[in-house]
């Protein structure tokens, strides 16, 4: 007993040193910087093709070379994103050029199941309401303004017993394992998966014009959104902007690889 | 004479349109957002990926945007085209443009075509039509370095103390009744009476590129990292308010960024005839090395890197495949870039670095040795003895 | 340096060794031990504040936050009064060495002979166990005369390079440069070397655990000295005028305490 405490009171005592030991070693013998890599760079340069190792290393949340400053709202973290984003991304429109930012500036405080799994004319079932980002629960407290609110508008479901539930098109636990199971698929079968995860996705997604009109898919005025902030969403201003998209952009089926449309 | 009192109307409409909203907007933090930019661009999530895989971020902070230098300025003023929407014909922002402001010194119109101009003589710039660079797009923009400065808070910023700031401030009111444009113009030209960037934020911006080794060996240059084992590195990393970035030799007092010249050009300030002057950093807020001797200062600063490793090697590079190539390029480069004498410091240095760790090596190595020897001995020993 | 006359005419007395243990031998004198504490504590505040320069970035940050600045100005002065210390105290000892009878047998007895070359070989076959016994030692072994030199020569080097940064100015590039690889080299060999030549004789060393009081009292007692110094044991047994000074307890009525605190050091000369 006595040993073994002797010895714990000389490794407790030794361990600093040996640490500080090794470290001196480091400093002497492997400097942080070594010529040698540097030397190597020269000698092989890397590969020009070598974009995702470059994507890979791009952590920024603001790319250098953005000239506006821009506040914590662009990195600011999702803690309950819709599952959609693991794959489609924070700019998931890009197909379009004509409205591909427009539709992104909107996935900030719209999940993307309003608009993609669309709800059939008289069914009462599914609601619409806001969802803390935080917390992850149905609220009614949202605070914000133009894009920045504390909370996110999801489809929500009432279940047998009258409870409210967020709706979702994309099972995420088979999400998540389809993600998991990918590497595994042969191009094949990762096709006959998506094809079987989007299955719930509409291919024809909700449209600007749907929700900016009078009396649109979205009822504003039971999400919260007061009188002036209506008028304004329904106005001639944003209105008209969305008369002249239509005309350059009509919805198309979503592509999940499987069926390709003729071009 | 029907028509022209239509049009008096229209007119005056259009004047009491633009006159309410010109008063509307004659408060601090909201840009005179004429054109309803931000109708679309206050929304955080305005964005897309463009072709190269970059992100684009289309979003612009309002109060952000009315407290920057630029704030005054409408969206137009910068991005012309725009006209249509969506976006089609917009053009990339020209900082050498004139914007319809008018320059109180000159009473022209502004423009940064200054330093634009010097910026395309620098050792940044793009050369000369005759010998343009090679690999063009790595050269910095504008937009590189510079983000849109924004004012400082009056707290924090020059002197450090918002009574300060407040006090300075009382005294021009007394005749710039305007407190806006009071403050505004107190705030332009106090940003400039300390650096905005820190020291590591500097660093970090010069280095982001001069640490890239592909992209330094594609100019023939060498990728920085030595600065990182001198002493200037050592007090910057503790935030030393004194200590030297990258600015403080390369741009000393009386030199603009915009205006970087290569070592060999003789108005570089690292330019041997000109080294004792930027040591001792007469004139500026620095204090570096007061005394600083020609034979101080003449010494190469940076620790000897990769060029001066290539010369020192014995072995010739062969000038077959494209690797050796590369190489060789460097190799010329360097071999015009660095005198003898240096890299004959560079080989004694390299002598004693390797004197020691072989010395090391052989003192720690004997020395676990014979303690440990004398452990297990004396262990024994006692054992026997009990 | 041993006086034959003495040693022939002083017979050494018998019956005063009765109680072997109230006996103890100076290895350290005041002066000595006063340089080795002066010595200590500016080499801990060396290795610290000058260590404190290499460490990385993340680290220093993570560690003093927005105080790093004040932290580093502490650094730079106490590494300077600490280094102007030692190279005082390294001075002290030089005219000690040389003007202090007490210096003078130091010198004497540290200066290197042929009989420490044999003593190492001698030594390592005892570790290896071709030999019995360790050779018998006198004042100094050889381990305590390397440490001394390589001390020497790196308070020599490392004074040098340090008032050639200190002054830089002054100097060329090259200078400097070589000064700082050998102020950074030397400083790693020395702090190594002091971890694990010294502080493995007076922590580590079997029984020594955990410390050998030594330093603070600068005596051992007869069993030890007997055992590690046996030559300069019997030297001193031999001499009356070496028995004045370095033993202790046997003439003076005065018995080293158990434990040792730092204000006893005055105490106990």
């Amino acid at each position: 007993m006595k040993r073994l405490l002797v010895f714990l009171l000389k490794a407790v005592y030794l361990l600093p040193f040996f640490l500080f030991g090794a470290w001196l070693l480091q400093t002497a013998y492997f400097p942080q910087f070594e010529l040698k890599e540097s030397l190597a760079v020269v000698k092989s340069p890397a590969k020009e093709d070598d974009v995702f190792g470059k994507i890979l290393n791009r952590q920024e949340a603001v790319p250098r070379g953005h000239f506006h400053i821009v506040d914590e709202y662009i990195a600011q973290p999702e803690p309950n994103p819709p599952i959609c984003l693991t794959c489609h991304g924070t700019y998931p429109h890009s197909k379009n050029e004509k409205v591909r930012s427009l539709l992104n500036f909107h996935n900030g405080f719209i999940a993307c199941a309003v608009c993609h799994a669309r709800r059939e004319r008289g069914d009462e079932n599914i609601d619409f309401a806001w969802v803390d980002r935080n917390t992850g629960s149905i609220t009614t407290q949202v605070v914000g303004e133009y894009g920045k609110y504390s909370a996110k508008i999801f489809p929500i479901v009432r279940d047998a017993g009258g409870q409210k539930k967020i709706f979702r098109p994309v099972d995420e636990e088979a999400a998540r394992q389809f993600l998991k199971l990918k590497a595994q698929f042969t191009p094949d079968q990762i096709a006959q998966a998506k094809v079987k995860l989007h299955d719930h996705i509409t291919t024809h997604p909700v449209f600007c014009s749907d929700c900016h009109q009078k009396d649109g898919y979205l009822n504003f005025a039971k999400l919260g959104f007061p009188r002036q902030r209506i008028d304004h969403l329904n106005s001639t201003e944003v209105v008209g902007l969305v008369a002249k998209y239509k005309t350059f952009y009509i919805p198309s089926q979503i592509d999940f690889g499987v069926e390709k449309p003729l071009q | 004479m029907r028509l022209n009192l239509i049009n008096f109307i229209i007119f005056l409409a259009l004047l009491f349109v633009i006159l309410h909203f010109g008063l509307a907007s004659a408060q601090t933090d909201v840009i005179p957002d004429t054109e309803n930019c931000l109708l679309c661009h206050r929304y955080p999530s305005m964005g897309r990926y463009d072709k190269s895989g970059q992100k684009r971020i289309f979003y612009v902070n309002e109060k952000q945007f009315a407290n920057s230098v630029h704030g005054k300025l409408r969206c137009k003023a910068c991005h012309v085209g725009l006209d249509e929407i969506p976006h089609t014909d917009v053009k990339k922002v020209d900082c050498s443009s004139k914007c319809h402001i008018k320059e109180p010194s000159t009473d022209k119109e502004f423009s940064h075509i200054n330093m634009v101009e010097k910026y395309r003589a620098s050792v940044h710039g793009e050369g000369s039509a005759k010998k343009p660079k090679p690999f063009a797009e790595d050269l910095p923009t504008c937009k590189y370095c510079h983000n849109n400065p924004m004012y400082n808070p009056f707290r924090g910023m020059w002197g450090k103390s918002e009574a300060l700031s407040n006090e300075t401030l009382a005294r021009c009111i007394g005749c710039h009744t305007k407190k806006d444009w009071a403050e505004k113009f107190y705030s332009h030209f106090t940003q400039r009476m300390r650096n905005r960037r820190s020291q590591t934020e500097i660093i970090a911006l010069c280095t982001s590129c001069h640490e890239d080794r592909e992209k330094m060996a594609r100019h023939g240059l060498e990728s920085i990292e030595t600065y990182k084992d001198t002493f200037h590195w050592s007090q910057v990393k503790y935030g030393v308010e004194n200590a030297p970035d990258c600015l403080s030799c390369h741009v000393p007092v009386g030199y603009t960024t915009h205006d970087i010249r290569p070592r060999t050009d003789p108005v570089s300030p690292i330019n041997i005839a000109n080294r004792v002057n930027t040591c001792s950093n007469q004139g500026g807020l620095q204090t570096c090395h007061p005394g600083a001797t020609a034979r101080f200062a003449t010494g190469r600063v940076h620790a000897y890197g990769m060029k001066a490793q290539i010369i020192a090697a014995t072995g010739e590079v062969d000038g077959v495949d494209a690797e050796a190539q590369g190489l060789a390029l460097v190799r010329q480069r360097a071999e015009s870039d660095i005198p003898a004498e240096d890299i004959y410091h560079y080989k004694v240095l390299k002598l004693i670095k390797l004197f020691y760790q072989v010395l090391i090596a052989g003192t720690i190595g004997f020395m676990c040795l014979h303690q440990s020897l004398d452990y297990f001995r004396t262990k024994r020993k006692h054992k026997k003895s009990h | 340096m041993l006086d034959k006359g003495a040693t022939l005419g002083g017979e050494p007395k018998r019956g005063s060794i009765v109680k072997t243990d109230k006996r103890y031998f100076v290895r350290l004198n005041y002066a000595e031990r006063a340089q080795h504490f002066i010595f200590l504590g500016c080499f801990v505040v060396l290795v610290i504040t000058g260590f404190m320069l290499k460490l990385p970035e993340d680290i220093v940050v993570k560690t003093f936050g927005g105080a790093r600045d004040t932290v580093f100005f502490y650094r730079s002065l106490l590494h300077r009064i600490a280094g102007t210390m030692m190279i005082a105290v390294s001075v002290f000892h030089v005219f000690y060495l040389v003007f202090r009878p007490a210096g003078r047998r130091w010198l004497m007895d540290m200066l290197p002979r042929p009989r420490d070359l044999r003593d190492m070989v001698f030594n390592m076959l005892y570790y290896i166990g071709v030999k019995d016994e360790p050779p018998a030692y006198d004042r100094f072994n050889y381990k305590q005369k390397l440490e001394y030199y390589a001390l020497i020569s790196g308070t020599t080097l490392m004074s040098i390079t340090g008032l050639l940064l200190w002054t830089e100015y002054r100097w060329s590039k090259f200078v400097l440069d070589i000064g700082i690889l050998v102020h950074g080299m030397e400083a790693i060999l020395a702090c190594l070397a002091i971890m694990i030549w010294h502080l493995y004789e007076i922590h580590l060393r079997p029984h020594k655990f955990p410390i050998d009081n030594m330093w603070i009292t600068g005596l051992i007692d007869e069993e030890e000295m007997k055992a590690e110094y046996p030559l300069h044991y019997h030297k001193i047994m031999e001499d009356p005028k070496l028995r004045k000074i370095y033993i202790r307890g046997e003439d003076q009525d005065l018995t080293p305490p158990r434990t040792v605190s730092i204000a006893d050091l005055a105490r106990i000369h």
